[in-house]
């Protein structure tokens, strides 16, 4: 557990203030590391890293499409010769659409986001992790947010649900194959609604309706999905997590 | 019809109440765990009563030999912090009872309570004895109902708390050989995941931990000497590493709950 925080992180999909990647950022921050904070939007990224700095942390935004390999090497090229301890891969948003509209673009963009961005980044992070030292025969650990999504389709979620079901099966042969060279590969899975900008945001006020119907901690608070996910990046690597699930106490599932 | 349907709104809402009241109380008390089948020192049960112990519980120890629990509760002693042996046989009601009577009578809150019990036995299908794989179950599965009977009502008196339940690679699978074992187990697990989706509302976290690998413990390391070695480094679960992850669970903010999380050595071939 030594390891865990020295060197730096990479957490992708970073973009609201009040989310689970910047939660994530905010955290390994805290723990030490070093955090490149990735996404789509600059002026985001910026307010985080601002949000780090003033929290005595030290970060970089990077903005970063995940669906394109290019965008990815120079996001990894950016860690230089710092070990690189923690990479997330936060990505992979919710359009829901009836299974008969859903046209191969909406497949697809599913697809890349969850599936494709989600091996390059793991590829990028594992041969970084592969030449890298190994304190306490931990290289590092790379995890994935999955959701409800990943373990069952439902009406609406075909394309989003086939797409997280991909990730996770992906995640799941990179755990299998690179745990026994010390790379810790896992995936947490999101089961709720989380109390989050995106959330609050949607539809005028029935985001915050939502959420407010949910009752106290009726929905994930982002601060306490990141716990879960430094605790098992923290992991002795004699009991390491592939899966955990995480779901507010009041959640029907 | 609608006076027993009045009455019993009435009856619900005085039994609300009432727990509302005990609850109210019980903020005030001290806190306790209660650890079933801490057994065999070292060992995930034993384990987890250290790291409840260390994280300011007052910890009873249960199994079945009262030699093992001293063992345990001495090293708990020793390192400051409080702990007590219970003899406890889990296919006796009472005795489960009598554990939570004796935190209860001593003035505790009991806020994590542990299931660690379970016996791998493994047979050939065809030589599978009815009244032995009926006491397996006795011991596995059905006493996991009776622990989590008296848990859920122990804390639903006392506002919340949280219920751990350890299972194995054979809680998710049934593999040649180990039909008893994997039926029992599976049934534990979705008895958990029942648990769960009733008694989350109520504050009361129910979770199940797959252990999926060989444990480096005393009861592997009696019964098959040398394997344990032959993994390696870091090649079985160290208990105290395991237990890590159960206290991190019982620390989970309840907007974040997680109900299964699996653990297995890095080298583990899965």
């Amino acid at each position: 557990m030594t390891s865990a925080g020295s060197g730096c992180a990479i957490v992708i999909g970073v973009g609201a203030r009040q989310g689970i990647g910047a939660a994530i950022a905010v955290r390994a921050a805290r723990e030490g590391l070093h955090v490149f904070v990735a996404g789509r939007t600059a002026s985001s990224l910026e307010r985080i890293v601002r949000g780090i700095a003033g929290d005595g942390g030290t970060a970089t935004a990077v903005v970063c499409d995940s669906t394109r390999q290019e965008d990815l090497e120079q996001l990894f090229a950016q860690v230089g010769e710092r070990p690189l301890r923690l990479v997330v891969y936060n990505v992979g948003r919710n359009i829901p659409a009836p299974f008969l509209q859903s046209d191969t673009t909406l497949v697809e963009g599913h697809w890349r986001r969850c599936v494709l961005g989600a091996t390059l980044t793991g590829q990028q992070a594992v041969r970084r992790m592969l030449a890298q030292g190994e304190p306490d025969g931990h290289r590092g650990t790379i995890l994935y947010t999955g959701a409800s999504a990943s373990l069952r389709g439902k009406p609406m979620f075909a394309a989003f649900a086939a797409a997280k079901a991909g990730a996770r099966a992906m995640a799941q042969s990179m755990a299998r194959e690179f745990g026994p060279q010390g790379i810790h590969v896992a995936h947490v899975v999101i089961d709720g609604v989380v109390d989050g900008d995106i959330v609050r945001s949607v539809g005028g006020p029935l985001g915050r309706l939502l959420i407010r119907n949910k009752g106290a901690d009726g929905a994930l608070l982002p601060d306490a999905v990141a716990d879960t996910f430094w605790a098992v990046h923290a992991q002795q690597r004699s009991a390491w997590t592939h899966e955990v699930d995480l779901r507010p106490y009041a959640e029907p599932f | 019809m609608l006076g027993r349907l009045a009455g019993q709104a009435l009856a619900d809402r005085r039994e609300r109440a009432r727990r509302r009241k005990q609850a109210a109380h019980a903020k005030n008390l001290p806190r306790a765990a209660i650890i079933f089948g801490a057994g065999a020192e070292p060992g995930i049960g034993a384990a987890v009563a250290r790291r409840a112990a260390a994280g300011g519980l007052r910890v009873y120890v249960t199994g079945r030999s009262i030699g093992k629990l001293d063992d345990t509760v001495a090293g708990i002693r020793a390192a400051g912090h409080e702990a007590e042996a219970v003899i406890a046989d889990v296919t006796d009601e009472a005795q489960i009872a009598a554990v939570f009577d004796r935190a209860v009578a001593a003035g505790y809150a009991v806020e994590l309570v542990v299931f660690n019990v379970g016996t791998n036995r493994p047979g050939k299908f065809l030589d599978i004895d009815p009244v032995r794989l009926e006491q397996s179950w006795r011991a596995d599965c059905l006493s996991g109902f009776r622990v989590g009977q008296h848990a859920v009502r122990h804390m639903q008196g006392i506002g919340g708390g949280t219920l751990l339940f350890t299972g194995a690679s054979a809680s998710l699978r049934g593999r040649a050989g180990f039909g008893a074992f994997a039926s029992n187990k599976a049934g534990l697990r979705s008895l958990s995941q029942s648990m769960a989706r009733e008694f989350g509302p109520q504050n009361i976290h129910v979770a199940h931990v797959i252990i999926d690998g060989l444990v480096d413990g005393a009861r592997l390391r009696g019964v098959m000497p040398g394997l344990v070695e032959g993994r390696g480094k870091d090649g079985a679960l160290d208990p105290t590493a395991v237990a890590e992850t159960y206290w991190m669970l019982h620390r989970q903010h309840r907007s974040a709950w997680t109900q299964e999380i699996d653990l297995r050595p890095c080298r583990e071939n899965w």
